[in-house]
C-alpha cells in the first residue's frame, strides 16, 4: 500500500465550513440555476448553529457594469495559519527588537530594500529583492478588517468574503466571477485553486476548477476500461433530472465539470492517474503550486483568477526553524513565477497578491507568536507601485499587543479587481480608496 | 421510509455502509433494534471488534525516517482495513467522528504510535461522557505535540490549544472571550510529554497555579477545574448536539430537535452515547437531510459493499483514491478538521471518486453476487446492494439502465453515480 503515504502538510484538501455558525458560502454552487459546481473551503466549521444562508442577489449584465473583457490575470498566493508578518516584512522600530528577543531578525541579517528605511526583508526574501528595486515588488502593511477575529476561522470568512461572512453566498473572487460569467461562460478554467479549494473562489453561477495534485489529475484508464466506454452513461448521468434536489444536482454536474477541466488541461497533467507516493516531496509548496500555475498559464486557457493555497503559518512554536523555510518557499517560488510570466510575454497581464487571515501577536511566547491582527501582503506585477510599503506597522499603537489595521484589505481587493476589468464596486459594495498601489 | 431504507440509512449514517447480505439480516430484525445493536454492541452480544493496530509495527521516536514512513502507512493502512471489514461499524464511525471533531495529523505529530495511542483514547472513552474524553485528549501526548501543549509552560505561555479546545472542540466561537483563553491556555501550563516514550507528565515547575476567573468560574487553575469549567456551560451541550446533529443529520437540522437532544445530553451528565441514540432515532423519525458523503465513509463504502477480498491491491487504489481526493486519515488539513459538506464535490475529488469507480468496476468478479446483477442489467437489485434501497434517481436509473456497454462499465457507471456521492 504504498501509495497510502501522508500527503505534505502543506498541501490540505479542499474543505468547506458548510456547517459554519456563519454560513459563510454554505450553499456556495448550490444557489443558481446556472451552477455549476464551485470548490470548497479551506478551513471547516466551526459550529453548525447559524441563521440560513441568503443567496446574493443575482448581478446584472455585465455589459450594463462596463466590465470589458480582457486578458489579465489575477493570481492569489493565500498563506492560511496567519502569516508572521513582522518577521517577513521587518519593521525599523526598536519597539519589534524588544517584542522579540529571541525570534526577532536582528539588525544584521535584515536586507535592505530601496525605497524605505523604514523597514527591511527577512534574509529567506533575497530573492525577491531585485523584484522590489525594480519596483515591480510592494507590500500592504498593515491590512485587514476592522473588528477582525482571532479565530483563523472567523478570520478566514472575513478575508474569503470580504465581509463578515453572514448570508454570503460567494466569495470575493466568486462575486467577480459571477458579474462576469457572460465573458466565457462555458470554461471551467477561468478560475482555478490549486493546492486546496478556495472559497474566496465560490460562486452562485460561475464555476472554478480545483486541482489538490497536478500530477493525479487525469483519468486511470489502467484497467483497460477507458473513458470512451463509460462515456455515454456519463453524460447521461449528468443531465439535470427534474426532481433532482439540489444536492443532486450539483453532484451531477460535478462530473461532466470534472472531465471537461481534466481534458483541457491534459497536457500538464498527462500521468494516466498515477498518484506519486507523497512520500518526502513537498508536493504542495508555495514553488511546487506556482510552477503549475505557470504551466497552466502557459497553456492559454482563458484562465483569469488562480489561486495557491498552502498551509503551515500558524507557527505557535518552533517559529525560529519554521517560518524562515515558509518564507524560503514563498521567495523563491514568487521569484520563479514572476520570471516565467516575463518568459511567456506575460509580465504585463499579471498581478499577484499574497494574503493570509491575520499577522501575529507583536511579543513572542518564547518558541513562537500566537494569533494578531493585522496582516502584510506582497503585491508583485508590472503594474503594482512597487519598490514602497504601502500603508504601515504602527508598533506605537498597539492594540491588545496587537499591530492595529491601517489599510482595509478591500483597497487591496479593489485594485485587483480593477487590474482584472472592473466591478469593484458591485463586489465590494462600496467604493475603497485604492490608496494608489497600483499605477 | 421503509424499513429496509431506513435500516439502510442508519448503516450510512451511524457506519460506512453495508456489507452484502447485512440488509437482508437486519431488516428482519427492524430500524429500532438495530439502532440499538450499533450503539451498544456490547449490550446485544456483538462480535467483537479487534483493535485495528494489534500487531502493527508503528515505530518509536528513535526510528529512522524510512521505518517511520513505513509504519506511517502500515497505521493508516490497518485502519482503513478496520473500517471495511469491522463488525461494529458504528465504533469505528465514532473513532473517525472524534478524529475530524479533536484533531490531531499526523504531519505534526510525526509519530504513528502517539497518534494511534489518541485514536485508541477516542474509541475508548468516545461513547461515554465528554468531561471525561475532554479531560483525557487535552493531557494526550499527540494533542500536546499538536498544539503545542509541551510549549506551554509558566513563562512562556502558548495559546495554541487553549483557543482551540474552547473555539473547535467543546464551547463554539461566541461563548468565550480573549481573557478566557489566556486564562485556560495559564491554567494548562506545565503537561509535556518524554519524548521517547510519549508518557505525559506533569511538571509542577513549568505550571502556573495561579486562580484564573476563566468562563465566568473562579479559581480556574488546572486541568481539572479547566474541564469543569467548560462542562457546566450551558453552550457546551448545544456545541456537541449541533456538531454530531449536522454529523448524523445534516445541514438544516430542526432547532426544535437541537433543543430537545441537547437537554436530553446535558441531564444526561453529557453521555454521548444518549446523544447519539438520541439523534439517530430523530433521523428515523425523518428529521435528517440529504448529505454530500466525505471520501472516507464514500470509498470505505463501496469497498465494503463490493464484497471484494481486502488485499494489498484494493487497499493501494482506496489510498491512492484517499489522497487525491484530499482525505486521508491521520492527516486532516488543520485544526479544524475536514470539510462536511459541498466542498467534497469539487473537480479533485470527483476526478478521484471517479477513477475508483472506474478501477472496481473493472475488479468485480462477475460470477459473484454484485456481478451477476450487473450481468443481469438489474439496476434496481444493484442500488439495494450498495446501500440505497430506495433505488436511484429517475436520471441516474435510465442512464445506467439503457447502458449498453459490458457489466464491468456497468458496474463503473453505477459506482460513480452522483447519487452514491450523497447519503
Amino acid at each position: 500500500m504504498d501509495a497510502l503515504e501522508p500527503s505534505a502538510p502543506t498541501e490540505p484538501p479542499p474543505s468547506t465550513v458548510s456547517t459554519s455558525r456563519r454560513r459563510f458560502l454554505a450553499g456556495a454552487g448550490l444557489g443558481g440555476a446556472a451552477v455549476v459546481v464551485s470548490g470548497g473551503l479551506l478551513w471547516r466549521r466551526v459550529d453548525p448553529a447559524s441563521s440560513p444562508s441568503s443567496t446574493a442577489a443575482l448581478p446584472g449584465p455585465v455589459e450594463a457594469l462596463g466590465i470589458a473583457p480582457a486578458d489579465t490575470i489575477l493570481v492569489v498566493v493565500q498563506l492560511s495559519g496567519g502569516n508572521d508578518a513582522l518577521n517577513m516584512l521587518v519593521p525599523g522600530d526598536g519597539r519589534y527588537l524588544d517584542a522579540r528577543p529571541t525570534l526577532g531578525v536582528p539588525e544584521a541579517q535584515r536586507l535592505a530594500l530601496a525605497g524605505t528605511t523604514a523597514y527591511a526583508a527577512h534574509p529567506a526574501l533575497a530573492p525577491l529583492v531585485s523584484w522590489w528595486d525594480q519596483g515591480r515588488l510592494g507590500a500592504v502593511a498593515g491590512a485587514g478588517f476592522a473588528d477582525q477575529s482571532r479565530s483563523h476561522f472567523d478570520a478566514l470568512d472575513t478575508w474569503w468574503s470580504a465581509g463578515d461572512g453572514r448570508g454570503d453566498a460567494a466569495g470575493w473572487l466568486g462575486r467577480w466571477l459571477d458579474l462576469t460569467v457572460d465573458h466565457d461562460p462555458d470554461n471551467p478554467l477561468r478560475a482555478i485553486a490549486l493546492g486546496s479549494g478556495s472559497p474566496a473562489l465560490a460562486g452562485t453561477r460561475s464555476s472554478h476548477t480545483v486541482v489538490t495534485s497536478i500530477d493525479s489529475f487525469a483519468l486511470d484508464e489502467r484497467t483497460g476500461l477507458t473513458a470512451s466506454a463509460l462515456a455515454g452513461v456519463r453524460a447521461a448521468m449528468s443531465e439535470p433530472g427534474a426532481a433532482d434536489p439540489p444536492l443532486l444536482a450539483a453532484a451531477r454536474r460535478s462530473i461532466p465539470a470534472t472531465l471537461a477541466a481534466v481534458d483541457r488541461l491534459s497536457a500538464v497533467s498527462a500521468s494516466g492517474g498515477e498518484v506519486p507516493d507523497a512520500a518526502d516531496t513537498p508536493g504542495g509548496s508555495i514553488t511546487t503550486l506556482l510552477d503549475t500555475a505557470a504551466d497552466i498559464l502557459a497553456l492559454d486557457l482563458g484562465t483569469r483568477i488562480v489561486q495557491v493555497s498552502v498551509s503551515g503559518f500558524d507557527t505557535h512554536a518552533a517559529q525560529a526553524i519554521v517560518h524562515p523555510q515558509l518564507l524560503d518557499d514563498l521567495a523563491g517560488g514568487l521569484d520563479r513565477f514572476l520570471g516565467a510570466m516575463a518568459d511567456q510575454g506575460k509580465a504585463d497581464r499579471v498581478l499577484v497578491i499574497t494574503v493570509s487571515e491575520f499577522g501575529r501577536r507583536v511579543a513572542e511566547n518564547g518558541a513562537g507568536t500566537d494569533h494578531g491582527k493585522a496582516s502584510t501582503l506582497l503585491v508583485a506585477g508590472a503594474s503594482v507601485v512597487g519598490g514602497q510599503v504601502h500603508g504601515e506597522v504602527d508598533l506605537a499603537a498597539l492594540e491588545d499587543g496587537d499591530v492595529p489595521i491601517a489599510v482595509d484589505t478591500r483597497s487591496v481587493y479593489a485594485n485587483a479587481l480593477d487590474f482584472l476589468g472592473g466591478g469593484a464596486d458591485e463586489v465590494l459594495g462600496a467604493p475603497y480608496d485604492r490608496l494608489g498601489i497600483l499605477a | 421510509m421503509e424499513e429496509r431504507e431506513k435500516v439502510a440509512w442508519l448503516h450510512r449514517r451511524l457506519g460506512f455502509g453495508v456489507m452484502p447480505g447485512l440488509l437482508d439480516e437486519h431488516e428482519s430484525l427492524g430500524a429500532a433494534a438495530v439502532l440499538d445493536l450499533l450503539v451498544d454492541p456490547d449490550g446485544h452480544a456483538q462480535p467483537v471488534a479487534p483493535d485495528p493496530w494489534a500487531g502493527v509495527d508503528l515505530a518509536g521516536a528513535d526510528a529512522e525516517p524510512e521505518a517511520l514512513r513505513t509504519a506511517r502507512r502500515a497505521a493508516i493502512t490497518a485502519w482503513v482495513t478496520a473500517m471495511v471489514t469491522t463488525p461494529r461499524p458504528t465504533h469505528e464511525w465514532l473513532r473517525w467522528f472524534w478524529h475530524g471533531h479533536l484533531v490531531s495529523s499526523l504531519d505534526v505529530v510525526k509519530y504513528p504510535s502517539a497518534l494511534v495511542r489518541q485514536l485508541r483514547l477516542y474509541a475508548d472513552l468516545g461513547w461515554g461522557d465528554t468531561p471525561t474524553l475532554v479531560r483525557a485528549m487535552s493531557v494526550d501526548a499527540a494533542m500536546l505535540r499538536y498544539l503545542d501543549g509541551v510549549s506551554n509552560t509558566r513563562d512562556a505561555v502558548n495559546e495554541n490549544f487553549g483557543r482551540e479546545l474552547l473555539e473547535l472542540f467543546t464551547l463554539g466561537v461566541g461563548a468565550f472571550d480573549e481573557v478566557d483563553v489566556r486564562a485556560g491556555a495559564t491554567a494548562l501550563t506545565g503537561w509535556t510529554i518524554d519524548r521517547t516514550t510519549f508518557e505525559v507528565r506533569f511538571a509542577e515547575r513549568a505550571h502556573d497555579d495561579t486562580p484564573q476567573r476563566y468562563l465566568g468560574v473562579d479559581g480556574v487553575h488546572d486541568l481539572d477545574t479547566v474541564v469543569a469549567a467548560i462542562a457546566v456551560q450551558p453552550a457546551h451541550a448545544r456545541f456537541l448536539t449541533r456538531v454530531l446533529a449536522a454529523e448524523i443529520l445534516g445541514d438544516g437540522v430542526d432547532p426544535a430537535v437541537i433543543a430537545a437532544r441537547s437537554a436530553e445530553f446535558a441531564a444526561s451528565g453529557l453521555d454521548v452515547r444518549t446523544l447519539v441514540r438520541g439523534l439517530a432515532a430523530d433521523g428515523l423519525d425523518g428529521a435528517g437531510s440529504t448529505k454530500v458523503l466525505a471520501p472516507v465513509p464514500w470509498a470505505v463504502g463501496l469497498a465494503r459493499a463490493s464484497g471484494l477480498e481486502v488485499d494489498a491491491p484494493l487497499l493501494g487504489v482506496v489510498g491512492r483514491t484517499l489522497i487525491a481526493s484530499g482525505q486521508l486519515p491521520m492527516l486532516p488539513p488543520n485544526v479544524g478538521g475536514w470539510p462536511a459538506g459541498g466542498a467534497w464535490l469539487s473537480t479533485s475529488t470527483t476526478l478521484a471518486r471517479l477513477n475508483f469507480a472506474t478501477w472496481l468496476g473493472a475488479k468485480i468478479p462477475l460470477d459473484g453476487p454484485l456481478g451477476a446483477l450487473a450481468v443481469a442489467g438489474d439496476v434496481d437489485a444493484m442500488a439495494d446492494a450498495l446501500g440505497h434501497p430506495e433505488g436511484w434517481s429517475a436520471t441516474t436509473r435510465a442512464a445506467l439502465a439503457n447502458t449498453t456497454g459490458p457489466p464491468a462499465a456497468l458496474l463503473a457507471a453505477a459506482f460513480g453515480a452522483p447519487d452514491l456521492m450523497l447519503a
